[in-house]
């Protein structure tokens, strides 16, 4: 079971309220009362749709006090999302911080009440809520090791006064920047999803709560560093910044205004629950994609062979790390496929010089990142699809200079309806079915889909045929490859 | 008008048409810090030049974006 550290508190800067430890912990024990009095039996899954508020954290902890496994869903997903991801993973309630009540769920898991540090902790969902649901399982196992390792590279002082902006349904905000200062003894200040005019007061609330570290993701900083001005008193000890790309200029823009040479661009995946390493711009040799050297465990890129070589090569990434996942749940197909004798294949393509450091160059995966929030293009294209419109349709990835990529796709319009469509109606037809980060910015009419000569689609070769010359500003033209 | 409609509909990804003339930050689905972000980085494409913290943060709704092209003529 996992309990608050006896020193950490939580503490609410939009409300005041603070929790320290024991006062948190009477109300997990309240919550876990109503959890027990609604249904809730140790060994089922419960899934928590939140924010990263006060609540969320109380109905963490007190779902895991009750044994359960804990699912957390992205408060932008749609209601037949949620009800596609509970059902999936056979959650019995779910918890909403902005509903007054759980709610039962309409399928129950077999019971198990396994007490073992192996069991599940947290499902975090990659993907999946249009096609088969991609679910990373982490133990208390797998997550304690992450916090530990987190806490040993951070350090106390640092995570003493931590500040979270960030979501709480993936680990990069919720493993990294939350659990790991509230394991370890730190305090956490709650400030996730934050709106414009509080980014403009980013740096006043350093100052006044003597923040000593977060984490963010680089658009966070586009905004934070021209609408804030820099704190007073330099507070900040440390800062990471993760989730998507980060180029050395933009990183030279955060030390500036950080006024704060250790700002790591830091390397983490969902499947190794989250930060597995991080470098600083001031390090030898550090240039755009560098995340420097492991915080425990090992990282090594693949031969074309499959071998891994711990320095000077360049492969797929692969890694080895205590904190790995136990699986994807119930997907052994891709929990095999992924994992190559001990490795985990992470998917992106990597450099490591003759120190081991590492600097990420590109990815295998077609996986596309808006601002830090990663879409599977195949999710895309699967509910895409469906609409009566659409004959046929492929989703990639575009350049943003907001979001670093931004969600494209070009549609084939179904016959006799071409002229009739467009991306505003196909849009709105998707956000109620879709998260909203999932929904095409970019849409491109064609009258067929770019084919290789052995009839394949590339979704690099499309978005590159739909950005070409005689294709750009046409979105609302039909093209012909 | 049109320059500046085109520009927030871009970032807001809607239609055009469907912006009304008061289009702001509280009442316009869609316009988080992210489209906002896009704003502010298509305005300085069009100028060329870097908004100040105050020009950024003075943009609310519509109108702002079309005062801070205006300017601009």
């Amino acid at each position: 079971m996992l309990r608050l550290h006896h020193a950490s508190a939580i503490h609410d800067p939009r409300t005041g309220r603070r929790l320290d430890a024991p006062a948190f912990d009477r109300a997990v024990e309240e919550r876990c009362g109503q959890l027990e009095k609604a249904g809730l039996a140790p060994g089922h899954t419960v899934a928590i749709r939140g924010r990263g508020s006060l609540s969320f954290f109380v109905d963490l902890f007190a779902a895991w006090r009750r044994r359960s496994a804990v699912a957390c869903l992205s408060p932008s997903l749609t209601a037949m999302e949620i009800e596609r991801l509970t059902g999936f993973v056979g959650a019995g309630l779910l918890l909403d911080e902005d509903g007054p009540a759980p709610v039962a769920g309409k399928v129950s898991a077999a019971a198990d009440a396994d007490s073992g540090i192996d069991r599940p902790a947290l499902l975090l969902f990659t993907s999946g809520t249009t096609g088969e649901p991609k679910t990373v399982v982490l133990s208390y196992r797998a997550l304690l090791a992450r916090v530990a390792l987190n806490a040993a590279e951070i350090g106390a002082d640092a995570l003493a006064s931590t500040l979270n902006v960030l979501p709480v349904h993936f680990g990069h905000g919720l493993i990294g920047n939350c659990l790991t200062p509230l394991l370890t003894g730190g305090t956490l200040y709650l400030f996730a999803a934050p709106e414009l005019a509080e980014i403009g007061r980013l740096g006043m609330l350093l100052t006044d709560h003597r923040i000593r570290f977060m984490s963010s993701v680089p658009s966070f900083w586009t905004l934070a560093t021209r609408l804030s001005a820099p704190p007073e008193r330099p507070t900040l000890r440390r800062v990471h910044v993760g989730s998507a790309p980060l180029s050395t200029h933009h990183w030279r823009q955060i030390v500036a205004w950080a006024g704060l040479d250790a700002v790591f661009n830091v390397y983490g995946i969902t499947e190794a629950a989250n930060w597995i390493g991080g470098g600083r711009l001031d390090a030898r040799g550090a240039t755009d994609g560098y995340v420097g050297r492991m915080w425990g465990g090992q990282w090594a890129v693949a031969e074309p062979d499959g071998t891994p070589l711990l320095a000077d090569g360049e492969g797929e990434v692969l890694v080895a790390s205590p904190a790995l996942m136990s699986g994807y749940f119930r997907r052994p197909d891709l929990t095999a496929k992924s994992l190559l004798n001990g490795w985990f294949r992470t998917g992106d393509i990597g450099r490591l010089d003759a120190a081991g450091r590492l600097t990420i160059t590109g990815r295998l995966k077609d996986e596309i990142n808006v601002a830090g929030i990663k879409v599977h293009p195949e999710e895309v294209d699967l509910l895409l699809g469906r609409h009566e419109a659409v004959a046929e349709c492929c989703c990639f990835a575009e350049p943003d200079p907001a979001s670093g990529e931004r969600v494209a796709v070009a549609v084939v319009p179904a016959a006799g309806v071409a002229g009739q469509v467009d991306g505003p109606m196909l849009s709105a037809w998707m956000a109620e079915r879709i998260r909203r980060e999932c929904i095409p910015v970019r849409w491109y009419f064609l009258t067929a889909i770019p084919r290789s000569d052995r009839g394949k689609v590339n979704r690099a070769a499309v978005r590159d045929f739909c950005r070409s010359p005689e294709a750009r500003g046409g979105s609302t033209e039909r093209r012909t490859p | 008008m049109t320059e500046a409609r085109h520009l927030l509909a871009e970032a807001l990804n809607c239609r055009v048409e469907d912006l009304p003339e008061d289009a702001a930050i509280g009442n316009t689905p869609g316009w988080d810090s992210l489209a906002h972000a896009r704003v502010m980085l298509a305005l300085e494409e069009r100028l060329d030049r870097q908004l100040s913290t105050d020009e950024i943060a003075a943009i609310g709704g519509l109108a702002d974006i079309v005062a801070i092209l205006a300017a601009a003529r």
